[in-house]
């Protein structure tokens, strides 16, 4: 059995739009209603700013108490909370949230960085955290990559595009071509396709791929993904993975 | 009393008090034996010649008794001596007794008696030891010896005693005293010198006699200490300026470009373009401070939660097939040559960014086509990783100085980074108890670790470390 994705529908976008995904009229996400629980004004205000030009609809909470009272009053698709607030600490709001409501997504943002707190902030319920400061950027890809999930197949295949992904053979075909990978370039490859038409930037490749909580000095993902492109990409048809520049890149969903 | 007690507290005091007591019971032993000699030994003598005295007189022929007896009394004239000799019925017949003792025995054995002086114009009884004995035609001799004289010798004794001892515990209390009083004057000058200290001032120091004795010493020591603060204070001062113009430098690179964008009109490329390189600016800001508050939180770590088997082996390996394509591109040849090493107990993503750091410079600083090689083996110090370039290589010189922060050494190449790199490795390093070293490799250098097998002791070294604390 083969699962079809869905294309998404939207164009990768690239060069100087600092947004890959400029809003999305198709959109699915589009709408999606954010919480943001942040103490900071002026970080807020830009971090909403930044959502809402994305296409969410976003609610601002100055502290714990607020955030979870507007938590209580609405559903949201999406809490994203600071480590640090008045009233109520960030994990404890978590740790609340979750004894009611144990699926919506909550990314962290914190300024600590230890690996201590991160593994205490997922542990509190949190899905993803973040350290500020952080790139807007980044930000985007995460709160996209919560609401979205990956795509958790069932079936033995992953296609998207000319691309199959043969997940028990653990081979990768572009048409009837077999493309020979490294087991790290396969993984990294089945990362991107289960996220079709979505922004990965680099922490999340090395998280997500390598396991890795520290950022090289040197450039290794750009260096692993032009490899790969090389051995996945065929002549004169358009890279399968889109390079947004300073950001990360994008398995094209489209066919 | 607020003066004297700490004297009294004083090490210099006790010790004194503690000698005072020890010198007065030799003393008092010395004079119980003196005591002993002059009663005990000194009666006994006394005794064994009245004895031996008094039976020389009995054996002597009946006629020349009464002129010895005579002869004895007139022969003493320290009148020390009694002699005398009695008729059946008591009377006196010679000698110096006015009468025979009432107590007196006569059966030859000295006997302690009261007895009576025939002419010294004496009227109390003196203490005597004597000796009585019948002779053979019935007269009763007696010969004896005044005792006096050995109780005034008693009372001396105790007097002397009670002159030598008293004024000599005196002697030792007083001096002990005093010394307690000397030193707890020097102590509280030191006391008063190291709240300057206490407050920031450093220059001071411990006045010193220059005698050698322990308590100088123990000053030199705490001058020597705090010498060695202030030349650490001093190279945390540079490093502080270090961080700051590295931090600072791409700040005010990123203002100075915004400012200018400010003025002046501007295309919508050239915003762009500046708005980019303000941001790089930031970032790199951003990476500096991170990668410090990294370190921080390495060098802060006594944390060992995270601590399980770690493979040497496999990190190599992983790291060779991490930053393989980045070598290739730049026309550098990776080389494995992993031989088994025994597990290691340690942090595994930690051990993996300290090789991964190793493995990124090693690619950095060598030229391309140049090889970086990989080598884990089993050896007697523990298993150990090597990662060794032939690039241009660190002169001895400045080895020492790779594992600093913000250090870089001008290679010629120019190379990115922030110099933070060996820095944390070395951090982690400490952190596991590893030895980290940095050799010639004959071209290019090699960076050694030693680590310990998971079974021995790992004891966090307490090593002196220059930059503990920089951050924090």
């Amino acid at each position: 059995m083969e699962a079809r994705m869905d294309p998404q529908g939207r164009q990768a976008g690239g060069g100087m739009d600092p947004r890959p995904h400029g809003g999305g009229e198709a959109d699915a996400m589009a709408g999606a209603r954010v919480l943001l629980v942040e103490d900071d004004v002026e970080l807020a205000e830009d971090v909403r700013g930044d959502l809402v030009d994305r296409g969410y609809d976003v609610e601002v909470a100055r502290t714990g108490g607020e955030g979870a009272r507007l938590a209580g009053l609405a559903s949201f698709d999406l809490l994203i909370v600071d480590r640090m607030l008045p009233e109520i600490d960030g994990l404890t709001l978590v740790e609340q949230l979750r004894e009611t409501d144990p699926t919506t997504p909550v990314l962290i943002i914190s300024a600590l960085a230890d690996v201590d707190e991160r593994v205490r902030g997922l542990k509190a319920g949190g899905d993803d955290y973040l350290t500020k400061p952080f790139a807007l950027v980044e930000l985007g890809a995460r709160v996209e990559a919560l609401l979205r999930r990956p795509l958790q197949t069932r079936t033995t295949a992953l296609r998207v595009g000319p691309l199959t992904l043969d997940l028990i053979d653990r081979v990768a075909r572009r048409g009837e071509r077999v493309i020979d990978l490294l087991p790290r370039e396969f993984k990294l490859l089945e990362y991107l396709m289960r996220r079709p038409g979505q922004l990965a930037t680099r922490a999340m490749l090395l998280e997500g791929v390598w396991r890795y909580r520290f950022i090289p000095e040197t450039n290794l993902v750009d260096v692993h993904i032009g490899k790969l492109r090389r051995k996945i990409d065929e002549d004169g048809q358009p890279s399968l993975i889109q390079v947004v520049r300073g950001q990360g890149f994008v398995f094209r969903a489209d066919e | 009393m607020n003066n004297i007690l700490p004297i009294l507290r004083s090490t210099a005091f006790r010790t004194a008090a503690a000698v005072a007591s020890a010198f007065t019971s030799g003393v008092v032993l010395l004079f119980a034996f003196i005591y002993w000699q002059t009663t005990v030994s000194e009666t006994a003598r006394i005794t064994n010649i009245i004895v031996s005295q008094s039976e020389l007189i009995r054996g002597a022929p009946p006629e020349q008794i009464l002129w010895m007896v005579q002869t004895h009394v007139a022969a003493d004239l320290h009148r020390v001596t009694f002699a005398a000799l009695f008729d059946r019925q008591g009377e006196p017949i010679a000698g110096n007794l006015q009468h025979m003792p009432p107590d007196l025995l006569p059966d030859g054995k000295p006997h302690w008696v009261e007895a009576l002086a025939v002419d010294d114009g004496r009227t109390e009884p003196e203490r005597v030891i004597a000796v009585a004995r019948r002779l053979g035609d019935g007269r009763l001799l007696v010969i004896g010896r005044n005792i006096e004289e050995l109780a005034n010798l008693r009372r001396l004794v105790t007097r002397a005693l009670a002159l030598g001892v008293i004024p000599a515990v005196l002697l030792a209390l007083g001096v002990g005293a005093w010394m307690g009083q000397r030193t707890g004057w020097r102590v509280r000058s030191w006391q008063r010198i190291l709240t300057h200290v206490r407050e920031g001032q450093l220059g001071v120091r411990l006045p010193t006699r220059e005698n050698g004795d322990d308590v100088d010493q123990l000053a030199a020591s705490v001058n020597h200490m705090l010498d060695e603060l202030v030349r650490l204070l001093g190279e945390l001062h540079n490093v502080g300026n270090t961080i700051a113009h590295d931090l600072r430098t791409p700040l005010a690179r990123a203002r100075a470009q915004l400012e200018r964008t400010r003025r002046g009109t501007h295309s919508r490329e050239d915003l762009e373009r500046a708005i980019e390189k303000a941001m790089a600016g930031l970032d790199q800001s951003i990476s500096i401070t991170t990668s410090l508050l990294r370190l921080a939180e390495i060098e802060g770590s006594r944390r060992r939660d995270a601590f399980g088997p770690v493979d040497l082996v496999d990190i190599a390996r992983e790291v060779a097939e991490f930053y393989e394509p980045a070598a290739e591109q730049k026309g550098i040849t990776i080389h494995l040559d992993l031989l088994h090493c025994p597990p290691l107990f340690g942090d595994h993503d930690l051990l993996f960014e300290a090789v991964a750091n190793l493995v990124d410079n090693a690619v950095k600083f060598t030229p391309p086509g140049g090889t970086v090689r990989l080598l884990t083996e089993a050896t007697p110090a523990g298993p150990q990783l090597r990662v060794a370039d032939n690039g241009p290589g660190i002169p001895a010189s400045v080895r020492a100085n790779v594992f600093k922060r913000f250090f870089r050494f001008d290679t010629g190449a120019n190379v990115p980074g922030i110099g933070l790199g060996l820095c944390l490795v070395a951090a982690i390093a400490k952190l596991h108890g590893y030895a980290l070293a940095v050799e010639d490799a004959r071209p290019g250098c090699v960076v050694v670790l030693t680590c310990r097998p998971s079974g021995a002791p790992s004891v966090p070294e307490p090593a002196r470390d220059e930059y503990a604390g920089a951050m924090h």
